[in-house]
């Protein structure tokens, strides 16, 4: 599993026929029903639907962070499904990005040890380019000596993006990333994520249930009770909105 | 509020479980003592009742024998029954027999017979059942007793033992002569007894017809009080139970404490909640503590079913290491103190929850709305109740005015110094942790565990406390030891030492002696003999020496004043005897042994040789005064340039003796610290028991961090951390805490050690010796135990559902 491996295709991850259910007999629920999708390299897609649609646990399976019940899910060329934990686990830490809602970040680390925790993790070391490059996108130069504790939330899920950065991954999930934040904060993260596809020629999978969010992104692809409904290209926040009514 | 109570308490199933084992552990042991000591008391008093089962009525006279006309007057039977017949076995040596006595006794039918008759003439003897297990003689044989006089050769014509198929009646050994032999051996003469046992009258009957100097007592009063005096034995392991509950009890005292802050700290949010709904502060402070005493009593209800249990093994195990010789008593069931222990459980809980009680009652019921923080809290009240606590404790320790006072210090000190470690945890953690900074799990642990200063702080306070008793131990052994040596090494000259006992009989005579004296390699040599006297209307003993020129020498004795070179009508005594009875130089002392009183001038005082330290009466006058002048301790110091293993085995083919050996001084005084290593040991076997709970502690502390920091665990493997390195991470923080209380054990235990070795200064041990060794097992074991504790935890962490942990939904 190297880094070419899944780089060869202009895929950088998909579902196929992707079924997801919990529980047994009467509590059986069935989250994901047959979802097949394809993750275009150098694209920003958000999957939006109400709740309980089945949008977070769609991305959950694309991260190789769920089990799916039925079907394939591949990042790049690789098939998730079947890997060892320990595979999986190097998966995630060499090609795989996070940005999470609720920022979770350690609060023993700095904020730069925080960026450095993946890097840190596999024993490798940060291409200083890179860092600094990434820090002067994400305007955190002059707080990376500071705890979480000290940072605004919008600090801190900067901080969350620029440690998804940091290893240079094939794609990049973030669930939720503007939730938790006020609308100035979560248009700043929301900019920063756009740059990193424009600019950096990064992949991001977000999801969301902000319009505005959306509209950042190149697709929009639509979930509801587990289906795929319909997709969006190139949206904006009317469009989007127009389509959830 | 009571129902919420016991909701709370059952959701926290684990949580409960883990403090109220530390609970268990205490009352287990508490209740384990008390059925240990009241099954094994009763088991005595049995076995004597039975051993006196035949004897309405004694007559003994103190100190003296009973003469044959009190037998005629009271038509009773004459008893000799003594101290100090030792059968020699088939391996040459005389067995030995612990604390219980080796009884010589005149044959008058005791017991049952199991083999052939009892003596008939004064070369047959008959022994109990025990004695010939004991040295492997058979009915037949020729064989040979030591007693008072000199070794005698005898032929075994019966063995006997006692009703329920005892071999003994109470561990004792036994050889029964004709009366007229056992009168001789035994008492010195005959026509005389050690007692008269008689039957059907009454106490006061036998008194009128006898008359006064003479002790009658009823055979029950016999009965419990030799009872008594074998107990004694085992009232000592009963109170090393208790001292191990004691500790047991201290230590899972910290442990609830810890359990109960962070229960408390994690219900911050449903705390605040029943504020804001309009409990009161009081509500909450009951409401915890009810918990406290629902899990106390629970607990406490455990302990005392295990140590029943417990109690019940270990008075079988002891009694069976009594080969047979005490038929174990039903289980007996001591209800005050039971009771008792069901108390103390209870309350040490409730008292240990009162702190996170009060702490409970103190959430805002603004928490409730917001997102609770660990925010590092000021500790200056801390900081201060603390060192106020260990300056008191450490005054009362270094007063050493009494065993209670050193007791409570040690206490206090403990307390304060527990109170004190959340200021250091933080920065020694992080000084520990330099060593696993390298790799990055070792680096969170690290973190991870000088996050919470209080928490690491009051989890490792618990290891502390067991490390720092035993190192405390271990170094006032060391001390001890150390002190033996210098003295013994300092003062004594001699290269080789013979020691018996004038009690009962292991003597060196004469002839003996003088063969060795007269061995070509010996340089000096001189013998002792003790007897108990009363120096100007009080009690000594006072010594002799068959050369006291080569005594002074050996033991290096120097003159303050006077002359050490004693002749007949002197005595000379040691500065701190001097001192003691207020003697000078020149006085005359009153001296009254058992055949003669006497006057006699201080001709001499020496300077403490902290080894032989005494009144010491010429040779000449033991002669007319002491019960008997049998030497029972000599010195030899070889000639120097020659082989001293090689004197020894000379001495030893001189002295050609089942009991007496020579030894080197190095030997003697490993045997000395034998008896230190024992102490030792005992201490040890309380490190375990504290470590044991401290164990427990530091698993409570990390299950609970790992159920709070989920999110953290979820988030470090989504970035790619691996199982194994979560495992690492876990057992890092375990390691340092436990390290860290390990660490101010040594510390604590070591200064108090040292404390106590100070206050022992003026009772002659005067060296500080600290337990390196020692002190590094320890310190190794403190770092096996943070592994251990970090198992179940770590497997927990890396088991986490990581979708569970970082989903926010």
């Amino acid at each position: 599993m190297t880094a070419t491996a899944l780089r060869t295709t202009a895929v950088a991850a998909s579902a196929h026929d992707v079924w997801k259910t919990y529980g047994d007999g009467e509590a059986r629920v069935t989250a994901l029903h047959g979802v097949t999708l394809d993750i275009n390299r150098h694209t920003f897609t958000a999957i939006m639907g109400p709740s309980g649609s089945g949008k977070s646990t769609l991305m959950h399976c694309l991260a190789g962070l769920d089990s799916v019940t039925r079907g394939t899910v591949k990042l790049g060329d690789t098939p998730v499904t079947g890997l060892t934990d320990n595979r999986l686990t190097m998966l995630r830490r060499d090609h795989v990005g996070f940005i999470f809602q609720q920022f979770n970040l350690l609060p023993t680390l700095t904020a730069e040890e925080n960026i450095l925790l993946p890097l840190a993790i596999a024993g490798r070391k940060a291409d200083p380019h890179w860092f600094n490059q990434v820090i002067d996108t994400v305007g955190l130069r002059d707080r990376l000596k500071h705890r979480p504790s000290q940072l605004s939330g919008g600090q801190q899920q900067r901080v969350a993006c620029a440690r998804a950065l940091i290893t240079k991954p094939d794609i990049i999930f973030a669930d939720e990333p503007t939730g938790n934040l006020d609308s100035r904060a979560g248009a700043d993260v929301l900019g920063f994520l756009r740059r990193s596809v424009t600019d950096f020629q990064q992949t991001i999978v977000m999801v969301t249930h902000d319009p505005v969010a959306a509209s950042y992104a190149d697709r929009v692809v639509f979930l509801a009770d587990g289906r795929l409904a319909s997709e969006l290209q190139n949206p904006t926040a009317e469009s989007v909105l127009e389509r959830l009514k | 509020m009571l129902n919420a109570t016991l909701k709370s308490l059952l959701s926290r199933k684990l949580r409960l479980l883990l403090s109220g084992t530390a609970v268990i552990l205490a009352v287990l042991f508490m209740a384990g003592a008390l059925v240990l000591n009241a099954t094994l008391q009763r088991s005595f008093d049995n076995a004597y009742q039975g051993a006196y089962s035949g004897v309405d009525i004694q007559v003994t006279k103190p100190d003296d024998v009973v003469e044959q006309s009190i037998v005629d007057k009271t038509r009773g039977t004459g008893v000799v029954s003594v101290n100090g017949a030792r059968l020699i076995g088939e391996n040459g040596k005389v067995a030995p027999n612990g604390r219980a006595p080796r009884l010589g006794v005149n044959w008058r039918g005791q017991g049952e017979l199991r083999e052939g008759r009892g003596p008939e003439n004064d070369d047959e003897i008959a022994i109990n059942a025990f004695t010939a297990k004991k040295t492997g003689v058979h009915v037949g044989e020729r064989v040979d007793v030591l007693t008072k006089a000199p070794r005698q050769t005898f032929t075994l014509v019966g063995i006997y033992g006692y009703s329920d198929n005892r071999d003994s009646l109470a561990g004792e050994q036994e050889v029964a002569f004709t009366e007229p032999v056992a009168q001789r051996l035994m008492l010195g003469q005959t026509g005389v007894f050690s007692a008269v046992d008689v039957t059907g009258t009454t106490v006061d009957a036998v008194k009128q017809e006898i008359g006064p100097g003479y002790q009658v007592q009823t055979g029950k009063k016999l009965a419990e009080q030799a009872a008594a005096d074998q107990k004694g034995f085992f009232t000592v392991m009963t109170n090393i139970l208790l001292g191990f509950a004691g500790v047991a009890v201290f230590v899972g005292a910290f442990l609830i404490l810890n359990t109960f802050s962070i229960i408390v700290a994690q219900r911050t949010r449903e705390l605040a909640l029943m504020r804001a709904l309009g409990g009161t502060r009081r509500q909450l402070v009951t409401s915890v503590l009810l918990e406290a005493a629902l899990v106390g009593f629970v607990a406490a209800l455990i302990g005392v079913g295990l140590g029943i249990g417990v109690g019940d093994l270990v008075a079988r195990v002891l009694i069976g290491q009594a080969d047979g010789t005490l038929p174990i008593a039903p289980l007996q069931f001591p209800v005050a103190g039971l009771l008792g222990c069901l108390f103390i459980g209870t309350a040490t809980t409730v008292v240990a929850a009162v702190f996170p009680a009060l702490r409970a009652s103190r959430v805002a019921p603004i928490a409730a709305m917001r997102e609770t923080a660990d925010q590092p809290k000021p500790m200056i009240r801390l900081a201060i109740v603390g060192g106020v606590l260990t300056a008191v404790g450490t005054g009362l320790v270094l007063s050493m005015a009494n065993p209670t006072q050193l007791l409570i210090g040690v206490l206090c000190a403990f307390a304060g110094v527990a109170l004190l470690t959340p200021l250091i945890a933080g920065p020694v953690v992080t000084v520990l942790g330099r060593v696993v900074k390298r790799s990055v799990a070792g680096d969170l642990g690290r973190r991870n565990s000088a996050r919470n200063p209080r928490r690491t702080a009051i989890t490792a306070a618990a290891l502390m406390i067991g490390v720092a008793l035993v190192t405390a131990g271990s170094t006032i052994t060391a001390s001890i030891k150390a002190s033996l040596a210098e003295a013994i090494g300092g003062s004594l000259t001699a290269d080789l030492a013979v020691f018996g006992d004038t009690d009962d009989g292991t003597t060196i005579d004469a002839q003996r002696l003088a063969r060795i004296r007269a061995i070509q390699t010996v340089d000096l040599m001189a013998g002792s003999v003790n007897a108990q006297a009363t120096v100007d209307g009080k009690e000594a003993f006072v010594e002799t020496w068959d050369d006291n020129g080569a005594a002074n020498l050996l033991m290096s004795r120097h003159a303050l004043q006077g002359t050490l070179d004693i002749v007949s009508g002197q005595v000379m005594l040691s500065q701190s005897e001097a001192k003691d009875r207020n003697i000078r130089l020149g006085d005359r002392l009153r001296i009254t042994l058992p055949r003669g009183a006497g006057d006699y001038t201080v001709a001499g005082i020496y300077a403490d040789t902290r080894i032989d330290d005494g009144i010491i009466m010429a040779w000449a006058d033991a002669q007319k005064t002491f019960p008997r002048v049998l030497v029972s301790a000599a010195f030899i110091k070889v000639q120097s340039g020659r082989s001293v293993a090689d004197t020894q085995r000379q001495v030893n083919q001189v002295l050609d003796d089942p009991e007496l050996a020579a030894q080197t001084v190095q030997q003697a005084i490993d045997e000395l610290d034998g008896i230190f290593d024992l102490i030792l040991n005992v201490v040890q076997a309380l490190l375990a028991v504290a470590m044991i709970i401290a164990v427990l502690g530091i698993v409570n502390t990390l299950v609970l961090s790992v159920l709070e920091r989920t999110r953290e665990l979820g988030l470090l493997r989504a970035v790619g951390l691996r199982r194994s390195q979560l495992l690492q991470m876990i057992t890092v923080e375990s390691v340092l805490i436990s390290l860290f209380g390990a660490i101010l054990g040594l510390v604590v235990g070591g200064l108090l050690g040292a404390a106590v070795t100070r206050g022992l200064r003026n009772e002659g041990f005067d060296q500080l010796a600290m337990p390196w060794t020692q002190m590094a097992v320890y310190l190794v074991a403190a770092a096996l135990v943070g592994v251990l504790a970090a198992i179940a935890p770590a497997i927990r962490g890396a088991r986490l559902n990581m979708l569970a942990a970082i989903a926010y939904e």
